[in-house]
């Protein structure tokens, strides 16, 4: 059913509270209604997106050059699915294996964990078809990526569904503004209107599914405001957080009618031997002849021998320009990490983000690691030549117009084997507390190169499925 | 400039790109020449020149854009590099 804030009702106390209605929370909430337990979804939106609503988002950037982020994702049912492009791919098994070389990137559970809920999550997507991986011998591997089109809106795919629910209850406009532990379990928890009404809800398990940023956000204000009660071993709070750098690289020259657009990366061995981490290189092709022309000259001149095949190609329009795009793992530091602005607050009281967002050397070796064994691949195996940018294999400053990166928040409630190094353990519980739980990419300890919103579902299910389980 | 000195109220631009990518504006086609689908909100937002200035002018951290990248990354034997492009020595 879906109610105002002013008509949750004061005495009763839900099986499970899920604070954010985006695609986590949305699968979360269906996933333990389904077994009969009575859930409510407090949404800080409405079903479109609102002003009002919006700039609570509002924060800093210090960094590298980034998005703004009031518009970085959506606030409201349905959460970013409301702008998202509906491509996938699960996490490889690599992402979550122990790497000597980047120690921080590894999570506790492995892919394994993940495998039951992929066809579900995909179902929940509308992927429809299986994920392919062709190897290519020579290192690289050919990856399946999904888009699917429409990309469905959660909020709008669900809304009739909620509404005609028993099971769950769903407020809109419910912004969390309190919450209260008793150093052990939450206790409740309090949301407000845009019209200052207040509700406190109480419920046996509480689940954070508010986004990547706020999931820390909410965190370290509410911790401060419990006296550190909350989250008692802070250190890995807010901290470690992570997007995927998103950039084109390179150009290639290769025969005309080549599958449109490809994706490849290194196979996990050559990954170790490089000591790098994960990365997706996107190939398709450049509209235009005449950029066409230029770089088939530009190849023509620094490969002699080529240069009478490359101008019989270009003339008898045998030959394409690509575009050649990577997007990539970001390696999983301490220094990059969602913060409390000290003086701006949103128009609840709570401190605004500090996102602290910069680029390693380890995520600039990794996409000139790819681009380099891609580059070999592509001629190697007869299809062409590849030119990679100044900057990729020199170093030189970012460019500024360019997409930069993709609009995945991971990391800042990391999942981890222990209290000292994350925020959640393997269930996703927050540590040290007996109820509190996290869902979404915010629990992610490394984020491989793909778009997390798959795998952000596929730990939802799981999480729905632990708490359906546990005891009343 | 910090993100919040960029920012505004959500401008009308950028309601039409929510609403465009609600009713599928990332498109098969869009999105495959898009590179991974962002493409269509850089192209459709008139907000491009919001979010590109975001760099926090000064901070320590953005002058990490100019160190080298860290681990070496050589060719194989037989491969060289000629501005920018990768090719095996037959080539030249």
């Amino acid at each position: 059913m879906l109610i105002d804030l002013n008509a949750i009702p004061k005495d009763r106390v839900y099986d499970l509270c899920v604070i954010g209605g985006g695609p986590a929370g949305i699968a979360v909430a269906r996933q333990v209604a389904a077994r009969g337990k009575s859930v409510i979804v407090l949404e800080a939106g409405a079903m479109e997106v609102d002003e009002r609503s919006q700039q609570n988002f509002r924060g800093r950037v210090i960094g590298n050059a980034f998005f703004d982020l009031e518009y970085a994702r959506i606030r409201a049912f349905g959460g970013s699915t409301a702008h998202w492009g509906g491509q996938g791919r699960p996490l490889d098994p690599i992402d979550f294996a122990a790497k000597p070389w980047v120690p921080e990137a590894t999570w506790p559970i492995d892919r394994a964990a993940m495998d039951p809920y992929l066809r579900p999550a995909m179902d929940f997507l509308n992927f429809k078809d299986t994920y392919r991986t062709e190897q290519l011998g020579d290192g690289m591997q050919k990856m399946g990526f999904k888009i699917v089109n429409p990309p469905p809106h959660l909020g709008q795919l669900h809304i009739e569904e909620f509404k005609a629910s028993k099971a769950i209850t769903l407020v809109l406009k419910a912004n969390l503004t309190g919450l209260v532990t008793d150093g052990q379990k939450v206790q409740s928890v309090e949301v407000q209107s845009y019209d200052r009404e207040r509700a406190t809800v109480h419920a046996r398990d509480f689940v954070f599914a508010m986004g990547g940023i706020e999931n820390s956000r909410l965190l370290l204000h509410f911790n401060n405001s419990n006296k550190g009660q909350l989250v008692k071993a802070p250190q890995a709070l807010g901290r470690y957080w992570m997007e995927h750098p998103n950039f084109t690289i390179g150009e290639a020259v290769v025969p005309a009618g080549t599958e449109k657009v490809r994706v490849y990366g290194m196979v996990p061995n050559a990954m170790r031997d490089a000591r790098v981490l994960n990365c997706g290189i996107m190939v398709h092709p450049v509209p235009t002849g005449s950029r066409m022309r230029t770089i088939a000259r530009q190849l023509a001149c620094v490969a002699p021998a080529l240069g009478s095949w490359v101008y019989e190609q270009m003339d008898r329009q045998l030959v394409c320009a690509e575009q050649v795009r990577a997007m990539w793992e970001q390696e999983p530091r301490a220094v990059n990490r969602v913060a409390l602005d000290a003086k701006a607050r949103d128009q609840f009281g709570i401190p605004q983000t500090e996102l602290h967002w910069t680029l390693s050397d380890m995520d600039r070796a990794t996409v000139k690691a790819h681009a380099l064994r891609y580059a070999q691949h592509v001629a190697r195996s007869g299809q062409g030549r590849v030119k990679i940018f100044d900057w990729v294999l020199n170093g030189g400053p970012l460019p500024e117009n360019d997409e930069k990166i993709s609009w995945h928040h991971m990391g800042g409630t990391r999942m981890s084997r222990s209290a000292e190094t994350g925020v959640v353990d393997a269930d996703c519980k927050v540590w040290g507390q007996e109820n509190l739980f996290i869902a979404g990419s915010s629990v992610f300890p490394s984020g491989g190169w793909v778009n997390p919103t798959l795998s952000i579902v596929q730990l939802a299910l799981r999480l729905g499925d632990h708490l359906a389980a546990r005891p009343a | 400039m910090t993100a919040d000195g960029c920012s505004g109220v959500v401008s009308a631009a950028q309601h039409g790109y929510h609403k465009a990518m609600q009713q599928g504006g990332g498109g098969s086609n869009a999105v495959g020449e898009s590179g991974f689908g962002r493409r269509q909100f850089l192209a459709t937002s008139a907000s491009l020149a919001v979010v590109s200035g975001l760099v926090t002018a000064g901070s320590p951290a953005a002058d990490s854009d100019g160190v080298s990248p860290g681990a070496a990354q050589p060719l194989e034997p037989g491969w060289v590099i000629r501005d920018g492009w990768v090719l095996p020595v037959s080539d030249l």
